[in-house]
């Protein structure tokens, strides 16, 4: 995908594990190992507004665009 | 008197006891009715020699063989037909529904319809009913196929919506 998902390295910096921060949000675990490894399709404002107030960034720091050859 | 809009639940008790809603219902009788098909074309296919011995006599000693041809090999993909659908609706119940294995399942279903369609035109051109139902045969055999192009719009659907977190 042209998007990439920095949410590891946004988790490893805050030091929140995969199951605290899918509890706080209050998605699965499941959900957001799939965010997590670039598998979803797409995300919802919702859980996007809900993971920036966990992890205490912005979309942009979770987010990447990258041109795909 | 208040008229309820929900939809009427009553609790039956089986092995495992659940509700049984309409829908359920719905889909064990589309079971059943599919299984007593099955039975019911075993059956057709071990009495038609007589059924067209009768035939035949009430139509003065008509030669019916192309006829009979014709129905024997329409009843194998009858009863493949019989064998997808049941396969089909253990998988809704399994909740499988917009699902790979079932496109391939509806894909069987339009060949064995517009096989069977051809072939009652192959060789029972001579009785005019016979066209049409060689004719209902490849209507539905077309049906079904712009139900598995259908389908595979939905399957595109649901994993868009599964892989939305």
């Amino acid at each position: 995908m042209a998007i990439l998902v920095n949410l590891d390295v946004m988790m490893a910096k805050r030091k929140i594990p995969l199951g605290e921060l899918a509890e706080r949000i209050g998605i699965t675990q499941a959900n957001l190992s799939i965010l997590k490894t670039g598998k979803a399709k797409a995300i919802r404002f919702s859980t996007l507004e809900a993971i920036c107030r966990e992890l205490e960034c912005t979309p942009g720091d979770i987010l990447e665009y990258t041109k795909d050859i | 008197m208040e008229i309820s809009a929900t939809p009427k639940l009553h609790a039956v008790p089986f092995e495992r006891s659940f509700i049984m809603t309409r829908k359920k219902i719905s889909l064990y009788a589309s079971m059943l009715v599919t299984a007593f098909l099955f039975v019911f074309i075993i059956a057709a296919c071990l009495l038609l020699p007589k059924i067209l011995e009768i035939y035949s006599d009430f139509r003065g000693g008509l030669n019916c063989t192309d006829l009979m041809i014709a129905l024997y090999a329409s009843a194998v993909p009858g009863l493949v037909c019989c064998m997808s659908l049941l396969k089909l609706l253990f998988n809704i119940k399994k909740e499988e529904i917009f699902v790979l294995k079932n496109v391939k399942i509806l894909q069987l279903l339009s060949y064995c319809c517009i096989f069977v369609g051809i072939e009652y035109i192959v060789f029972g051109r001579k009785y005019i009913s016979m066209l049409f139902f060689a004719f209902a045969a490849l209507f539905i055999g077309l049906i079904l196929r712009v139900i598995k192009n259908v389908f595979d719009k939905a399957i595109e659907l649901r994993e868009e919506n599964d892989y939305t977190i």
